[in-house]
């Protein structure tokens, strides 16, 4: 399979939930990146993010690993293993905690609300390493949301896609962490993250 | 005797001067350290509310530090 499309950079960007608002954090070059993970990330090379930034799930907010790419053949349809990211999951996290304490490192407006240290109860914490690790099957679907696997388990709230159906006119392709109304997926400034830089992912 | 007279009159025959043990005495007794206590109380409940008044947007107010407490760099 030759590859007609080319990875051009790799980009953090957040959404706001009312969609009218984006904002890309940082854009990193396709050729910061190791060739392969097979053999893992070795450390003189990991790429690691400079800026906090986060999604609050009141609001609605996404955030997306994006790859700019050029545009594929018609055969194409995207392969895994093409993009690496780590990230913190919070669940059960209160609305005005995520204004107030999140909204922080948010690029958008936040309110800050009243705090009290007890809103922190029962707040669940955990870091995440992703790959798009699930194939979309078809190029049909390349524009629909495909579920990716995090700790084992399809979960709904990533998922990868393409900016286009067809993949001639492709030139995004997204792993998108979307929380819950409840949630809130942040990406720590040192956080790891890496890209195929050989091709764009497509097979 | 003027004075013994006017505690007299007040007390509605109660010889202060003499005091027995009586059960209105008992009673006045602990009615009085009851509104003492709710007074206190009181008094507590008040110093609570003023010494909060404004605390919120004191900025040097200290409070904690929420973004560490979530592991937020």
């Amino acid at each position: 399979m030759t590859y007609t499309a080319d990875l051009r950079s790799l980009a953090i960007r957040a959404t706001k939930g009312n969609e009218l608002m984006d904002f890309i954090s940082e854009d990193m070059q396709k050729g910061m990146f190791q060739a392969t993970l097979a053999a893992a990330i070795e450390s003189t090379m990991t790429i690691r993010v400079r800026n906090t930034i986060c999604a609050l799930g009141a609001r609605g907010d996404y955030i997306e690993g994006v790859l700019f790419c050029s545009a594929g053949t018609a055969t194409n349809v995207p392969i895994v293993d093409t993009i690496y990211m780590e990230v913190v999951d919070y669940t059960g996290v209160p609305a005005s905690v995520q204004h107030t304490i999140f909204g922080e490192v948010s690029p958008f407006i936040s309110p800050s609300e009243r705090l009290e240290e007890s809103m922190l109860n029962g707040i669940d914490r955990q870091e995440l390493s992703i790959t798009n690790s699930e194939a979309i099957a078809d190029q049909a679907l390349c524009s629909t949301g495909k579920s990716q696997y995090v700790r084992g388990r399809l979960d709904s709230r990533v998922t990868y896609q393409c900016n286009h159906v067809d993949i001639e006119s492709a030139t995004e392709m997204s792993i998108k962490f979307k929380p819950n109304s409840d949630g809130v997926f942040l990406i720590n400034a040192g956080a790891r993250i890496w890209a195929q830089p050989t091709a764009d992912g497509l097979g | 005797m003027v004075v013994k007279k006017t505690l007299s009159s007040i007390t509605r025959g109660a010889d202060l001067m003499k005091p027995k043990p009586d059960l209105q005495y008992v009673a006045a007794a602990i009615v009085g350290v009851g509104v003492l206590m709710l007074v206190y109380k009181g008094g507590l409940i008040l110093f609570d509310k003023f010494a909060m008044m404004g605390q919120s947007h004191n900025p040097y107010a200290p409070k904690p530090d929420y973004k560490a407490a979530l592991g937020i760099i």
